[in-house]
């Protein structure tokens, strides 16, 4: 998915190259950033400390890797710094209360589940959606946000997280069945 | 551990693809048999797909301009060390200064056609003048920074070139304020003096040059775009430059 870049060393039209495939992030990173911290103007200094650090730690940037998943975890590193400097703990707030609450099977108790399909046409469901995802706990709106919206890999997203990838995959989980249950009242009955 | 529990744990990697064959089967078959676990990938796989499905909506919320432009601003870090001063006050030649490539993408929201060409021109005077007075001694960018600032703000491929008149100084580049910042603004000093060469994604003017707001302002056209280089020297100086400007469209 994400482009594999030559150095940014040695010639300038490398190093050029490379400062324009990283600013051409710049859209999904402050998206990205704006679930993290909620504010636009907190967002927007978020995204410029990340480019400023990747700017200046260019040399660190491995060659052939994916360079847009080395500009998230930059971001979500200076978050957590930021947070941790603020002595706040959003990250993880009740996380487990949310994840025990996931746990519920009510959606599993053999009745009716709307098809994909039956969801998709439900043109309604768009602020719904959004009002939703904006809900969920912070730990599984990362996670579902960077997997189903900007389609990072489980190492990736385990990677900008530092967390372990069996845990990302637990919390998608949570975090798309939390969202069912928000959404599964809008479906049109007995369908 | 139960079969329902094990298979959980693979529930997610099954729904994304992401699941070796043999466990894909395993998966297959145990939701074959178990209507709790059947409906419980249901709901996932659901809400995955709507989440997929609404990508554009999500994706619809872009970076401010003003973020842009800060984040280019930014560029040239990566050459930290000895090499740096040399490099931010790189010489620029004017001659085939830009190479502009027009990107994919909406960007020509500029009307150029509604305004007078002395309008317009007075007004990306003042820009000049206020470019200059407000951001001239904080901006030091490489010729590397203005490209991707080019390409980060307009979606513009722009090569400026090495080599040339010794007398053209690279300052850097701004989105200019007028139109709505659809306009490149690419800062110099030639001699010394404050040189402005601005580009417009339209071409509805004709070649001329005229004085207003104390500044000489020379007006082209090339290929569907305009280009406004705007001085203080003297007319011959300035139609000289602006003819050793051309840029090339692509």
């Amino acid at each position: 998915m994400g482009a594999r870049l030559a150095s940014p060393h040695g010639q300038s039209g490398g190093k050029a190259a490379f400062e324009a495939e990283a600013l051409s992030s710049v859209d999904s990173l402050y998206r990205t950033a704006l679930r993290l911290t909620r504010v636009p103007a907190d967002a927007e200094d978020l995204v410029q400390d990340t480019y400023l650090k990747a700017f200046r730690a260019a040399d660190s940037f491995e060659p052939g890797t994916n360079l847009r998943a080395w500009l998230f975890t930059i971001l979500h590193n200076t978050a957590r710094n930021r947070i941790r400097d603020r002595a706040r703990d959003t990250v993880t707030v009740d996380s487990e209360t949310v994840e025990q609450a996931a746990e519920q099977p009510s959606f599993s108790n053999g009745g009716p589940v709307p098809t994909p399909e039956t969801l998709l046409l439900n043109e309604a469901l768009t602020p719904e959606l959004q009002s939703a995802v904006d809900h969920l706990p912070d730990a599984f709106r990362q996670v579902v946000w960077l997997r189903d919206v900007e389609e990072f890999s489980y190492a990736e997203i385990a990677a900008m997280l530092g967390i372990p990838v069996g845990t990302v995959m637990s919390r998608i989980s949570r975090g798309r069945r939390l969202l069912f249950e928000r959404l599964k009242h809008l479906q049109p009955a007995h369908v | 551990m139960s079969d329902c529990q094990s298979i959980d744990l693979l529930v997610t990697p099954f729904i994304d693809g992401e699941l070796p064959a043999q466990d894909r089967e395993r998966v297959e078959r145990h939701l074959r048999v178990c209507a709790p676990c059947h409906s419980r990938v249901d709901a996932e796989r659901t809400v995955r797909t709507l989440m997929k499905g609404r990508q554009s909506l999500f994706k619809g919320e872009s970076a401010p301009v003003a973020l842009r432009v800060k984040c280019a601003g930014h560029c040239g870090m990566a050459a930290a060390g000895h090499a740096l001063k040399s490099r931010w006050r790189r010489v620029m030649p004017l001659a085939a200064a830009a190479v502009i490539v027009l990107g994919a993408g909406g960007v020509l929201l500029y009307q150029a056609t509604s305004r007078s060409a002395r309008v317009m021109a007075a007004e990306l005077a003042a820009d000049h003048v206020t470019c200059f007075a407000i951001h001239a001694s904080r901006i030091e960018q490489s010729a590397d920074a203005v490209e991707a600032a080019m390409m980060a703000t307009f979606g513009w491929t722009v090569d400026l070139p090495e080599g040339g008149d010794d007398e053209l100084e690279l300052i850097g580049s701004r989105p200019c304020l007028y139109g709505g910042g659809r306009i490149a603004h690419i800062m110099y000093r030639h001699r010394g003096e404050p040189m402005s060469l601005f580009m417009l994604p339209k071409a509805s003017y004709d070649r001329e040059m005229f004085e207003t707001l104390g500044h000489e302002c020379a007006i082209w056209s090339s290929g569907d775009r305009t280009c406004v280089l705007v001085s203080r020297e003297a007319p011959a100086e300035v139609a000289r430059l602006a003819a050793q400007v051309q840029p090339t469209f692509h």
